[in-house]
């Protein structure tokens, strides 16, 4: 995986982050916004997930723009600039401007999670979230490494069975009373294992006494400067679209589009944040170089 | 001030009848290693877990143990299973959590101990993706950062191929010489180790028969019948054949190096040695062999795990002949299971050809036996395929006596030793009446008792004419029982030789014998080879 210097920001810093970002995205259809949001996202994407990826969730996000858009503007019906009938319904500019837009965002908070899903692993939710709760973590923990466990253990009983009879299958009958067979063979051999893994954990002192928890990452002076920047720019792009960006209208005419265009750029700023973190580090090592 | 003493030590299960220990009178040192050996069932674990109070079984004891320890540290045989949490620095931080340690004291130890072991290079990995070396160097660190005085360690490396048991080995010592912490440790792999220690005490049925310097204890263990004997390193075995009267007990060698100086004193006082190799029983030489045909052969096979991983098989060509033993033996990851998988059609080539003599039965024994044995007895284990194989009870019957296994024939497959298990999956292999045996690593996690047993049964085998290909890291097994050797290394077949020929002709990867009587008698490849002129 491509190392991303946003991602080596603490787990709160990166999840304000998102949260901000997704927030922001769903509560806005003003057009200029949901086009930010969404470039934005895309740059972002690329970024920690390569161009690949980035044209194949583009393929698949101007589907849902494209699907939305037909959908409403077949059967919104509100909005007056018509731009043809269709069997006797009228077909408005505005109805299918909506469901653009709509689509759009819709497009957007995908792409954000996609992103929210490369950058914010699940080891760093339990990091930033496990806090609270030491014991559910644990177990958590417990189960991230049981689980693949097992399946490796599943894959290894079906290759000796299969060793066994030298490649041969026999009938459904025989193949049903395998699998059954195999399940069976991997709880008995799971529940032997955890027998072990509970001495183990009690060689080790486990429950002896209240237990403490250790930290792996901690708030740094930088962690908490790129949190307030992140918090002013939230503010400031917040105000924007819940104060000035909501007077934007569809019907019945499309009006107020330059409303809260001003607070446009602070709102990109904001989602470009770790872009332009990536791009500053690049330049580092260019000059570097 | 001793570590740890034992006086008179006797403890019973909970309704068993007879004691698991008695008798035991131990001390041991500050600063101490001291390896803890007998045959299986013969109470190691027992006395290592009721030293570990958190762990002791349940049930009566007599006499006193006194630990002058406050803290001990446990490491057990597998390396997956004492693994609790999945990535290695909460792993490593696992045991210093219950200690109630505040965060920035755990950090601190964290590093220092992730320093002392190495572990640097994969300390952000999540525990699944870790070798099993790595694993069981990972639970030793995870213990020794709790700071323990008194190590116990039960058959640590049983279950780990030679150089990572070699690694291990060597993470113990550094923590003995360089930490001072007392270690008790039962093993029987013993090359590595045996000359570092600083006593040796043999167990057998609950008793300890001797304890002293690896040296004595090593004169002492010569005198006893075979199959104990097999447990000690190759040295010193020559040693033991070829001693006279004169020789004292301390010059018993332990190690390679050793071996060669008390070799090298023989020669200069006019002793010459051989090699002077009985008759190989039963063996099949080299145009034999041939001469009964091919019953497998794979032809330049190309191998690998997906479409961007690279090639684990490469040219791989192999042909093995009716009736014979065939060894494969490769280091870490060089192919050797993957080998054996194409082999047996558990997997496809994606270039060359696998071609399998026609109507011929293969079929394989896996690494882990456990991964094969599906019912809750030996019994039904035996009958499971009873009915789509078509054999009956009394070949069932025939099986039990023939491996032993009358007396554990009601008892559930995981409640038996390695080398048990292991013979109820070959049993139940050898029901299914195959031609063509495949094994993986059949020697793994087995003491020389049980390895004693397979080399049996796979002679039996040989004289019934069934042949057998088996991929193993265990050169000295191999050199004991293979007609043919061959050795894969970066993918492909690298050489193919008569059994004892290949060892003879390699100069590092060989057997010890091989290693110890260079010079002195080329040709030697087991103990038994060595003579005098």
């Amino acid at each position: 995986m491509k190392k991303n210097c946003f991602s080596a920001y603490h787990p709160a810093v990166v999840f304000l982050y998102f949260a901000g970002a997704a927030g922001l995205c769903m509560c806005s259809l003003h057009p200029y916004y949901v086009l930010v949001s969404y470039l934005c996202g895309a740059v972002l994407l690329g970024i920690s997930c390569g161009l690949r990826r980035v044209f194949r969730q583009v393929l698949a996000t101007l589907a849902v723009v494209a699907v939305t858009a037909a959908v409403n503007g077949l059967t919104g019906g509100l909005g007056l600039t018509v731009l043809f009938y269709l069997g006797g319904t009228p077909v408005t500019w505005e109805s299918v401007f909506y469901g653009l837009c709509s689509g759009g965002m819709l497009a957007a908070v995908l792409q954000w999670f996609a992103c929210y899903q490369r950058i914010m692993t699940g080891d760093k939710f339990l990091e930033l979230f496990g806090r609270g709760f030491p014991t559910v973590s644990m177990m958590l923990s417990m189960v991230f490494r049981y689980i693949p466990d097992m399946l490796g253990k599943g894959r290894e009983i079906r290759a000796a069975q299969k060793a066994l009879t030298g490649g041969k299958s026999g009938g459904k009958r025989e193949q049903m009373k395998e699998g059954v067979r195999l399940a069976s063979v991997l709880m008995n051999w799971s529940m032997e294992n955890s027998m072990e893994t509970a001495d183990s954990m009690q060689a080790r002192e486990y429950g002896k006494g209240p237990r403490s928890r250790y930290i792996h990452e901690r708030m740094s002076r930088g962690d908490y400067r790129a949190a307030l920047i992140l918090a002013a720019l939230l503010i400031v792009s917040a105000f924007g679209v819940f104060g000035k960006a909501s007077e934007f209208v569809f019907y019945p005419f499309l009006g107020g589009m330059e409303a809260g265009i001003c607070f446009l750029p602070v709102y990109g700023l904001y989602l470009l944040i770790p872009a332009l973190l990536e791009g500053k580090e690049l330049i580092w090592w260019m000059r570097l170089r | 001030m001793d570590a740890l003493e034992v006086k008179q030590f006797g403890f019973t299960y909970a309704g068993a009848g007879e004691p698991a220990l008695e008798g035991l009178d131990l001390n041991l040192g500050t600063g101490e290693l001291a390896l803890l050996c007998g045959p299986a069932g013969c109470g190691k674990t027992t006395l290592l877990r009721c030293l570990k109070q958190e762990i002791s079984p349940v049930g009566e004891r007599t006499g006193a143990i006194s630990l002058h320890a406050t803290h001990i540290g446990y490491v057990a045989q597998s390396p997956e299973n004492q693994l609790v949490m999945d990535t290695v620095r909460h792993e490593l931080a696992f045991g210093l959590e219950n200690l109630g340690l505040l965060p920035q004291v755990i950090r601190r130890r964290m590093a220092e101990t992730v320093n002392f072991f190495g572990i640097g290079p994969w300390l952000g990995k999540k525990v699944n993706e870790l070798s099993g070396g790595q694993k069981q160097i990972l639970n030793l660190a995870a213990v020794t950062a709790m700071q323990p005085e008194l190590l116990l360690l039960d058959e640590p490396t049983a279950q780990l191929d030679p150089i990572a048991a070699g690694e291990f080995l060597q993470a113990v010592e550094k923590i003995r010489r360089e930490l001072g912490i007392t270690v008790l440790m039962s093993e029987h792999r013993l090359e590595e180790i045996l000359s570092g220690a600083d006593r040796v005490i043999w167990m057998e049925k609950g008793v300890i028969k001797m304890q002293g310097r690896p040296g004595e204890w090593a004169a002492w263990m010569e005198k006893q019948p075979l199959p104990m004997r097999g447990i000690l390193p190759a040295p010193a075995r020559i040693w033991g054949r070829l001693s006279e009267t004169g020789d004292s007990e301390t010059t018993c060698p332990l190690s390679v190096a050793q071996g060669r100086i008390w070799a090298a004193e023989k020669a200069n006082r006019n002793k010459t040695f051989a090699c002077r190799r009985p008759d190989s029983a039963g063996g099949i030489s080299g145009r034999d062999s041939e001469a009964r045909g091919t019953v497998l052969k794979a032809g330049t096979v190309w191998f690998r795990y997906g479409r961007q991983e690279d090639f684990v098989l490469r040219e791989a060509s192999l042909e093995i002949f009716r009736g014979e033993i065939h060894v494969v033996l490769g280091g870490n990851g060089s192919g050797k299971t993957t080998f054996l998988n194409l082999l047996a059609g558990v997997r496809k080539p994606q270039r060359g050809k696998i071609r399998i003599q026609e109507g011929l039965r293969p079929a394989m024994l896996t690494q882990n036996p456990k991964a094969m044995l599906t019912a809750d007895s030996v019994q039904e284990e035996l009958e499971e395929l009873s009915e789509r194989f078509g054999y009956g009870e009394k070949e069932v019957d025939d099986m039990l006596e023939r491996f032993r296994l009358r007396d554990v024939s009601g008892r559930h497959p995981y409640d038996l030793s390695g080398g048990e298990q292991q013979k109820t999956a070959l049993a139940k292999l050898l029901l299914l009446r195959p031609d063509l045996l495949l094994m993986d690593e059949p020697t793994k996690g087995l003491d020389v008792f049980a390895k004693r047993e397979l080399k049996t049964v796979l002679e039996e085998l040989r004289r019934e004419g069934k042949t057998v290909l088996m991929v193993t890291h265990d050169l000295e097994f191999a050199a004991e029982v293979a007609d043919r050797c061959s050795m894969l290394a970066d993918g492909e077949i690298v050489c193919t030789d008569q059994g004892k020929e290949f060892f003879a002709s390699n100069l590092f990867y060989t057997t010890q014998t091989n290693r110890m009587m260079r010079g002195f008698a080329d040709r030697c490849v087991v103990p038994e080879d060595v003579a005098y002129e």
